[in-house]
This record gives structure tokens, C-alpha cells and sequence, in this order.
């Protein structure tokens, strides 16, 4: 293929002032062999075909026809110039009218830069009637950085340019922007590669199956003064994606490995040889440049944004002892209490289950907008802490990272205050999102260097541990007469199917509860239409349903619990008489004495996770509910 | 397509028609996607040409037409279906028949039904109607993360659904 004429490069220019070790040939690492379907026109054929949709039938196109000519000939259009003239003028009038009431707020709390608005400024100042007096020791001068444009030395059709490069100290940050002449373009058209294509740095090969893949070969070299830090692929590997203006921008943040003093300054070379682009879904790269960008520049390290304090603040039995806060990352350290075990609480969390409870950190900073960023800290603060950790039943002295640096934020602004907030449970994975209860939160101000208690989680709907109550003390409330339908392990949806099997659920209980007979009254139009009896701890399978038991203890408070997973299959003789149904109802009692035990499983599965996770379940998001994916029930709207 | 998109905005007919032809084989597929009978498919391709000529002057992003006009489409399918059906969810739609099927045990053939169903929409807007990730996200009201999983579900059901097609057809011609 001609466009493939690239995808093979063998020589790249390593940055000058440390010698790289020659490239090896590359060796073609033993892989499995990809599906054979896979993004391809292969595929889409095949998909097409499979569903009927090669081509547009016919009918179709007459039909189609037919209606555009019934159209008329004239199409509904905008609105008239004159009406929106007018609604334009109203826009302004608005807008003005939000903006005099923003700076006579702003005059009124800060004087000094109302007062020092070109153009404005003396109104304000005649309306304060005296000048108020300027601030003597402004803050430090920002250090600026030149933009430097380097001219493609390949191929590509396009410059790149460093706007903007920046150094607290601990990390280098640098942002980035390409921009590709007609014929990029022109690649992307061809591909079908959208509205909003991306670039990335490396150069795209093949291995032995024919797939394309990328590889990195940009690299970064850090002069300190006293040595130098060689950042290469993996550490340095920006995507240029495309933002609303158009422009391919890319922020790139990496940790310089080693503390670098205020007043030194970075002379940074870097070396991109290659761009490739990417598929949007899969990754797969589609076409690379020489693009050849080299260039050195110098940087000055900013160190005015950094604080560090030690204090101690106290929320509840969680004390937080010391901040260490730079625009791109911040430590915290804080003491906590042992409460318990995740798998106390929810015994089916993996490997989390034997971690602690309310170790989970979120931090948000708020810029001088007032805009929020949230942060998760790095994931490798609990490894040295778990069920097998001797110190864990007494404070734990922890401490934990978060990298602060995003797209959005201004890395020059000094973001207060910061919000540090513990939950129960660890934060879902892929969104970050908190669960549980909180055990404790802090507001720090990094002006004043002061940290304090603080309720900001109660707006987000989130509620206090009581750091008095055991896991056991909690299990046994949340229980129905020494049963719990735990919130992992059991779906809402299953406990009342209205297909076979008509109940799939999960019954916990402590392990001396083995021989306990229980049964299954199933509802329908008020009556007891169907009912199922099991015992405890059995393992069975009869022709009306099945009882598998297994017995764990729980990590925290050492308990022996069981779990009875039952299924009850939907009886033939209803299924013929109503069809299959959704119950009103599945009720579970002693069939001894005729006590309920539990009026409503489904209803009692959500009442057992509010009260162990303080949450809805379907707010949580762990629960096991898929309905938010079922494009079928609901319509979006126009 | 932007600039068909703003010349039909404006007024111009011709241009819509050209924005039609050049979509209507996505409109097509992502009709069928969640309809089956052809008849039903072309009643709202229909309802959604003459939907789209009324409302196109509300589009504010040329850029998003597809994505837009996509949603019409699902929009008039739902219509549809709430007229014939009531509420009933797709997995529960009867699938046409098709003429290999005849081939395929009946067990197997079950199978593939119940493969097939739910991805049919998601892996048709996105590997034959080209629509990225993020557009379908929103489109089906879910988040990117559901539609990258449902995706690759899909791709992986498909898979499945030809292998076990090819294992049928092997094991009936023993």
C-alpha cells in the first residue's frame, strides 16, 4: 500500500548531549495472534452482510425519492436577522447587566484591581472617592516563557510549537501545540478519521501478523545544571488531540525523579522524529510522518507556588499532620484508625476486600474561578496495607500523592483551598467515584497554612461514619432476624426475574445459622402463588430450584459467615396458566412458625445496602444494575 | 457535510437533498438495527426525512448532523415500536428469519438470537455508520466506558455467532 511507505524507519536522531546506546534490530516478540475480525473492512463487510444492510434496498431509494420531492420547496430557515438582532441586543443587555453586577461585587471585596482596570479603573476610583492604596509587595513575577516554533525537518507538513514550559521543582510540564498543513488533513479524510482527528508521537511498524503498532521514539533530556534526566517513550508519550478551536494541543506533566531548587534553570532538548495517527476506539495507528522536530530550549524552575506546613488537625480519630503542595502534586500525611475490613462490609470485593475501611482519599482544589478539580491519589498507597498487616489495629501513619495537573488547570495559580475527604470503601476504578460513608474531611487553606474539620461531602449527598459502631455492630443491624442479602452478589433484577429462574439470590448469614429451614413465598395478585423451601448451609439441587452454600470468614472481625446462593426455577404449571410474570412480591419466612422474616427480598436487598454503604444502590455505582444500558426503554430525547 | 449542512440551514433545498442521499444508507442501518420488518424501517426512515427538513434550521453544530440526524432515526424506530409493541424491550423483538437459518439446528439458532439482539445497534452505529465512541454515548443516554464495553461485548458476540455458525454447519454436514 502506498501509504504504508513509512512504516519503516531505521535510523532516529537521539538528542546530542548524551550518547544513546545503538538500536538493537527490533525482534519480533512471540504474541498471540490477534481475532481475525477485528476494525477492518473485513469486518464491516462481514457485519453488514450479517445484518442485511449491505446496500440500500430499492424500495428504499424510490421511497426516499418520493418523499424528498413532496417537500417543499422551501425549507424552514433561522429565524430573521431583525428578530435576532434584537434578541442579540437583549443577549448584550444581559450580559452587561451580569457584568456590572460581577465588578461592583468585585469592587467592593477588592478595590485595588478594580481600580487598576484600564479604561475603567478611574470610575471606580471616583466611586470609591478616595484611591485606595496599592498593594506595596505584590506577589512574584511570574517567570514567562517564550513560545519556540521548530520547523519539520521530514515529511510533515506542519510546525510544532512549545507554548508554554514550566518547572515547580518536582515536575516539568510542558504544553504543546501542532499544526499540520492541507496534507494531514487530507490523510484524515482518507481514513475516515472524523472531525477531530489526534496525533501521537512514535512511528507506526508492523509486526509478524501484518498488524500496525506504534512505536515511541520522541525522548526529552533535562540539563539541571548538575546532571541530567533523560525522560524517553515510556515517561514522555503526550497525544495531540484536537480542541475546540481546532488546534492539536497536547499537556504533558512528568516527574523529574529529584527535587530541583528555586532559581535553577532547565535546559530542556527535545526530539520528536515521528507523528502517527490514530484510530479513535482501538488504538490501532493508520499512517505516520518523519516529522523530524528537534529543538533545546531553556526554562526557568518556579518554586513560588510551593507550600509546605506541618499542623495537626483533627477529624474525629483521623488527624492530618503535614502538607507538601506544588501546582502539580501534592502530600499529605495523615494518621487513621482502624475501623475494619472492606470485606466486612462487602465480602465479594476481590482483592480490596481484605484492605481497610475509610482509607480512601479524594482531594479537590478549587481555582480562583472557582472551578473544582478532584483528584484520586496513586494507587500504590495501600499495598503495605492489609489484613496481614500487624499495624493495622492501631493508627496507621499514611501517606498519600496526588498528581494535580490536568488540561484545564493553570499550573501558575495556586489552587485554595484543597479538600481532602476519607471514604469507607475504594473509589470505583475506572471513574474514581467515592462509596461508602465518609470517615473524615479537612478544608486546607493554603494561604494561611491552616487545615479544619469540614462538611462539604453532605452537598454531594454523602453521609458521616459513626467511628463508634464495629462492622459486626453494623452487620447485625442492617440484618433481618441474623440474614442479610449483602449489596454485592445479589441484583435486583434476578431477585424477582419474571423469567426462569423466577429468583436468583444471595442469603448471608453467621455460620451458626447452618440447619436453618427457610421458605420462599412467591406473590402474585396478593395471593401466595408458588413457594420454595430450602434449608441453610445445604448444597442441593431439586426440580424446583437449587442451594449452593459456601462459608468464608469475614476479614475484619473474624467471624465464620455463610452464603446460600439460591435459585428458584419458574414452575411450568404457572408459567402455562399466567405466562411469566413479574411477582408482587417475594416474601421469606420460618415455615415452622409462619414468621416473616423478610416481606420483601428485593426491597429488603435495597434497605441492607443504604444502611451498610449509606448510599442508594443505583447511585453508587457498584451496583449490579444495568439498566442505565438499556437503550431499548428509554427514547433519547430530540 | 458542514457546508451542505449550513447552505440547507439557509434555506436550500437542494442542499438537504444532497444531505439525505449522502446519509441515507446510515439511516438505513441504524433503522434497521432496531426494526425488522423492512416495511417498518422505511416508515421511519420517512418519518425522520421529514423530521429532519422541519427541525434542521435548530441544528447549532453543523459538525454533529450525523450524530443528529441518527437520533432522529432511533427517535422515529421508538415511535414506532410504542405504536405496534407498547414498551417491549428489543431483546424480546422476533428476529426475521433468515434463509441460512434453515441450515442451522434449532438450539444453535436460539443461540444466535439471543447473541445477536442487544449489540446489533451499537456495533451498527459504530462500524458501519462510522460514528465515534463519544456521539454513540450520548446518543444511547449511557457513558463512554458502557459503550466501549457494550462495543467490544458486541464485536465479541459476533465472533462467537460466526464461530458457532460455522461449528453448526460443520456438525450438520457429518
Amino acid at each position: 500500500m502506498a501509504e504504508m511507505k513509512h512504516a519503516k524507519k531505521p535510523e532516529r536522531r537521539a538528542p546530542e548531549r548524551r550518547p544513546r546506546e545503538p538500536k538493537r534490530p527490533r525482534q519480533s516478540a512471540p504474541r498471540e495472534p490477534r481475532p481475525a475480525i477485528g476494525r477492518s473492512r473485513v469486518f464491516k463487510a462481514a457485519l453488514a452482510r450479517e445484518y442485511g444492510v449491505t446496500e440500500l434496498p430499492e424500495s428504499l431509494k424510490l421511497r426516499t425519492e418520493k418523499t424528498l420531492s413532496t417537500l417543499p420547496d422551501v425549507m424552514p430557515s433561522k429565524p430573521r436577522p431583525i428578530l435576532r438582532l434584537f434578541r442579540g441586543m437583549a443577549t448584550a443587555a444581559a450580559a452587561l447587566a451580569v457584568t456590572s453586577v460581577i465588578l461592583l461585587g468585585l469592587n467592593s471585596t477588592n478595590p485595588q484591581l478594580t481600580e487598576s482596570m484600564p479604561g475603567l479603573g478611574p470610575m471606580f476610583a471616583a466611586m470609591n472617592e478616595r484611591p485606595t492604596p496599592q498593594p506595596t509587595a505584590g506577589p512574584t513575577p511570574q517567570p514567562e516563557f517564550n513560545p519556540v516554533t521548530v520547523l519539520s525537518k521530514g515529511d510533515f507538513d506542519g510546525v510544532l510549537i512549545i507554548d508554554d514550559a514550566w518547572s515547580d521543582g518536582k515536575s516539568l510540564l510542558l504544553d504543546m501545540s501542532i499544526s499540520p498543513g492541507d496534507s494531514f488533513y487530507n490523510v484524515c479524510d482518507k481514513f475516515g478519521l472524523g472531525a477531530a482527528p489526534s496525533l501521537s508521537l512514535g512511528t507506526m511498524l508492523q509486526n509478524e501478523y501484518g498488524e500496525n503498532y506504534k512505536e515511541n521514539n520522541a525522548s526529552l533530556l533535562v540539563d539541571y545544571g548538575d546532571g541530567y534526566i533523560e525522560l524517553g517513550p515510556d515517561a514522555f508519550a503526550p497525544v495531540f488531540k484536537t480542541d475546540s478551536s481546532g488546534r492539536l494541543t497536547a499537556r504533558w506533566q512528568a516527574e523529574l525523579g529529584k527535587d530541583i531548587e528555586a532559581g535553577d534553570e532547565l535546559t530542556v532538548t527535545l526530539s520528536v522524529p515521528d507523528l502517527t495517527t490514530i484510530a479513535e476506539f482501538d488504538s490501532f495507528p493508520i499512517y505516520s510522518w518523519v516529522s523530524g522536530f528537534e529543538t533545546t530550549f531553556t526554562l526557568p524552575v518556579s518554586t513560588n507556588k510551593n507550600r509546605v506546613f506541618s499542623l495537626q488537625a483533627s477529624d474525629g480519630p483521623v488527624r492530618l499532620h503535614s502538607v507538601d503542595y506544588t501546582p502539580t502534586k501534592v502530600t499529605l500525611d495523615v494518621s487513621l484508625p482502624y475501623l475494619g475490613m472492606v470485606g466486612d462490609l462487602i465480602p465479594d470485593r476481590g482483592e480490596s476486600s481484605g484492605w481497610p475501611l475509610g482509607f480512601y482519599a479524594q482531594l479537590s482544589c478549587t481555582n480562583s474561578d472557582g472551578e473544582k478539580f478532584i483528584y484520586s491519589p496513586s494507587a500504590d498507597y495501600m499495598s503495605s496495607r492489609n489484613s496481614s498487616d500487624p499495624g493495622l489495629s492501631e493508627l496507621s501513619e499514611m501517606s498519600y500523592t496526588f498528581t494535580t495537573i490536568d488540561e484545564a488547570a493553570d499550573p501558575r495559580e495556586l489552587r485554595s483551598p484543597l479538600v481532602l475527604t476519607f471514604y469507607e470503601f475504594p473509589l470505583e476504578p475506572e471513574y474514581g467515584q467515592p462509596l461508602g460513608r465518609v470517615t473524615a474531611e479537612f478544608t486546607i487553606d493554603l494561604y494561611t497554612g491552616m487545615a479544619y474539620p469540614s462538611e462539604n461531602y453532605l452537598e454531594n449527598g454523602f453521609e458521616k461514619s459513626d467511628a463508634s459502631k464495629t462492622t459486626v455492630d453494623r452487620l447485625e443491624e442492617a440484618s433481618y432476624n441474623g440474614l442479610l442479602l449483602m449489596p454485592m452478589g445479589n441484583w435486583p433484577e434476578a431477585i424477582n426475574s419474571g423469567y426462569d429462574p423466577l429468583a436468583t439470590f444471595t442469603l448471608s448469614a453467621p455460620a451458626e445459622a447452618s440447619g436453618r429451614e427457610l421458605a420462599v413465598q412467591c406473590y402474585f395478585n396478593g395471593a401466595v402463588v408458588h413457594s420454595f423451601i430450602f434449608v441453610l448451609g445445604e448444597n442441593n439441587e431439586w426440580e424446583d430450584g437449587t442451594v449452593y452454600t459456601n462459608y468464608f470468614t469475614l476479614p475484619g472481625a473474624g467471624l465464620e459467615y455463610l452464603q446460600a446462593n439460591v435459585n428458584i426455577f419458574y414452575p411450568d404449571e404457572l408459567a402455562n396458566t399466567y405466562g411469566y410474570v413479574l411477582f408482587d412480591r417475594l416474601e421469606l419466612i420460618d415455615p415452622f412458625s409462619g414468621e416473616v422474616i423478610i416481606p420483601d427480598l428485593k426491597a429488603a436487598w435495597e434497605d441492607i445496602y443504604i444502611k451498610l454503604l449509606g448510599a442508594k444502590p443505583y447511585s453508587s455505582g457498584i451496583a449490579a444494575n444495568d439498566s442505565e444500558n438499556d437503550v431499548s426503554s428509554s427514547s433519547p430525547p430530540l | 457535510m458542514d457546508r451542505l449542512v449550513r447552505k440547507a440551514q439557509s434555506g436550500d433545498k437542494a442542499a438537504f437533498v444532497r444531505l439525505i442521499e449522502d446519509n441515507q444508507l446510515s439511516m438505513y442501518r441504524a433503522a434497521k438495527a432496531i426494526l425488522h420488518q423492512e416495511a417498518d424501517v422505511e416508515d421511519a426512515v420517512q418519518e425522520a426525512i421529514c423530521r429532519t427538513f422541519d427541525k434542521l434550521y435548530t441544528l447549532r453544530q453543523p459538525k454533529f448532523f450525523k450524530t443528529w440526524l441518527t437520533r432522529i432515526v432511533i427517535n422515529c424506530c421508538y415511535d414506532i415500536l410504542r405504536q405496534q409493541k407498547g414498551l417491549y424491550p428489543l431483546d424480546v423483538l422476533p428476529e426475521e428469519p433468515r434463509e441460512e437459518d434453515m441450515d442451522t439446528p434449532l438450539d444453535i439458532q436460539a443461540a444466535l438470537k439471543s447473541l445477536s439482539e442487544n449489540d446489533r445497534l451499537i456495533l451498527t452505529l459504530y462500524y458501519l455508520n462510522d460514528l465515534p465512541v463519544k456521539e454513540i454515548a450520548k446518543l444511547l443516554s449511557i457513558s463512554e466506558g458502557a459503550a466501549k464495553m457494550r462495543l467490544s461485548t458486541g464485536r465479541k458476540h459476533f465472533r462467537e455467532k460466526l464461530e458457532l455458525r460455522e461449528e453448526a454447519g460443520s456438525q450438520w454436514q457429518r
